[in-house]
């Protein structure tokens, strides 16, 4: 699985890696997270309203710093 | 002189949080989380794809950036990404301009602070600029995304429910109704009229909406309070140091009244300084019980939160040197001749 979250840096986009990270280290999910922090590649992306997440390439949630909870929601494991 | 100053600031700091925390953070605070929490701006995004005619998604660019974010730094991304999609630069740029400058929390902060007259003002001069900037980006570049526009896929009937404005339009009440009503009265009777206002606008989010969406808007609201408080409180006490070490002769020199070279003054002021979403109003509102004019005032009000320095070079990396340029060029000379304008006329 490969999560890509969209952020340009800001507050919210550093939660948001830090709680994708910490909810798939607590699962024990082997996923290849990457963090795209160009804004240009971040339009490339589809992605409007950062933080975005993104898993295997189709955009998930944009807009705001997800809980634990919706993060697990997410990846199937909530 | 360390210690005058320190104590300037302190000073300043709490005349700030005295009168103001109640009555206008803490109703602004709940507005730009609830902003954040019940518009679908995904789907008013979606709506400003490229359109044939001109007026007609300029329009749209211009209203949508009221409600699509409410600091520079989350419209880069949006205003990228509208171009690249294919949204056209004029529109691009005024959603760049629109969203920081005029949004409906800076406008409703701004009307709290500052008062009805210099509201307008800046509401019908970032429009006006808005539309000007559209033009002169999209003669100057063409518009050269042309081969990859599409028509919007839907028409957004489903950005906001009907509670869900009625829930805005009460927040915006208990930012506004104190520092109308209660303007000229005690603070005792401004707090009163808050209470009541903010217990109304609780009993119907209480009644309408669920306990997720609810949690939602805590946390949203949470954000901002941790990301700008520190900077409204930093700001606060730089303006009441500034106003130690500044002469007020020397403000009213250079922006006193409402002359070309005030407004020109303050413009370049905003252009360069950062100015965090909501800071602007009371450095303003410090600048002009030192004597500065009503036109600098609102051509710092426009620029101040809506272009900086770092803010440049972001748009540099997006859109490329000649377009930021151009952009800054544009809105220094525009918001110089703006505020001019409206300092001499209607103000």
């Amino acid at each position: 699985m490969k999560i890509i979250i969209a952020g340009s840096g800001c507050a919210k986009c550093k939660a948001t890696e830090e709680v994708v990270r910490s909810v798939c280290a607590e699962a024990g999910l082997a996923a290849q997270i990457e963090h795209v922090y160009d804004i240009k590649e971040i339009a490339r992306l589809g992605v409007f309203l950062t933080p975005a997440i993104l898993i295997d390439g189709s955009l998930k949630m944009s807009g705001k710093a997800p809980t634990s909870q919706e993060v697990k929601k997410l990846l199937g494991i909530g | 002189m360390l210690y005058t100053l320190t104590l300037a600031g302190l000073f300043a700091l709490r005349d700030y949080i005295a009168t103001h925390v109640l009555t206008c953070l803490v109703p602004a605070f709940f507005l730009a989380g609830a902003m954040v929490t019940f518009i679908d701006r995904q789907t008013i995004i979606n709506s400003l794809g490229a359109r044939s005619s001109k007026p007609k998604s300029f329009t749209l660019a211009a209203l949508a950036s009221f409600f699509v974010s409410v600091c520079s730094c989350t419209v880069i991304p949006i205003s990228s990404g509208l171009y690249y999609a294919g949204a056209g630069v004029g529109a691009a740029f005024i959603v760049l301009w629109v969203a920081p400058a005029a949004n409906i929390l800076a406008l409703v902060y701004t009307g709290a602070i500052l008062g009805a007259p210099l509201l307008l003002s800046r509401i019908a001069a970032a429009l006006v600029l808005a539309f000007a900037v559209g033009y002169a980006m999209s003669w100057i570049f063409g518009e050269e995304h042309n081969d990859r526009a599409q028509e919007p896929a839907a028409e957004a009937d489903n950005i906001i429910g009907k509670r869900e404005i009625i829930l805005l339009v009460l927040l915006t009440l208990t930012l506004l109704l104190p520092n109308y009503m209660g303007a000229g009265e005690s603070y005792l009777y401004k707090v009163t009229v808050w209470a009541i206002a903010t217990m109304v606008m609780a009993g119907y989010a209480y009644w309408t909406q669920t306990s997720d969406r609810l949690n939602e808007w805590a946390r949203e609201t949470w954000w901002f309070v941790k990301t700008i408080f520190p900077l409204l409180l930093a700001g606060v006490f730089l303006v009441g140091v500034l106003g130690e070490v500044l002469p007020e002769t020397m403000i009213r020199k250079y922006l006193g009244g409402n002359s070309l070279g005030a407004s020109f003054t303050a413009t370049l002021l905003g252009s360069v300084t950062y100015f965090a979403t909501m800071t602007e109003a009371p450095f303003v509102d410090k600048l002009m019980k030192m004597g500065m004019g009503p036109g600098p005032a609102l051509a710092l009000l426009l620029t101040g939160p809506g272009l900086s320095l770092p803010n440049w070079l972001a748009i540099a990396r997006v859109f490329g040197a000649k377009k930021a340029l151009v952009y800054v060029a544009l809105i220094i000379s525009m918001g110089t001749v703006t505020g001019w304008f409206f300092g001499t006329f209607v103000l």
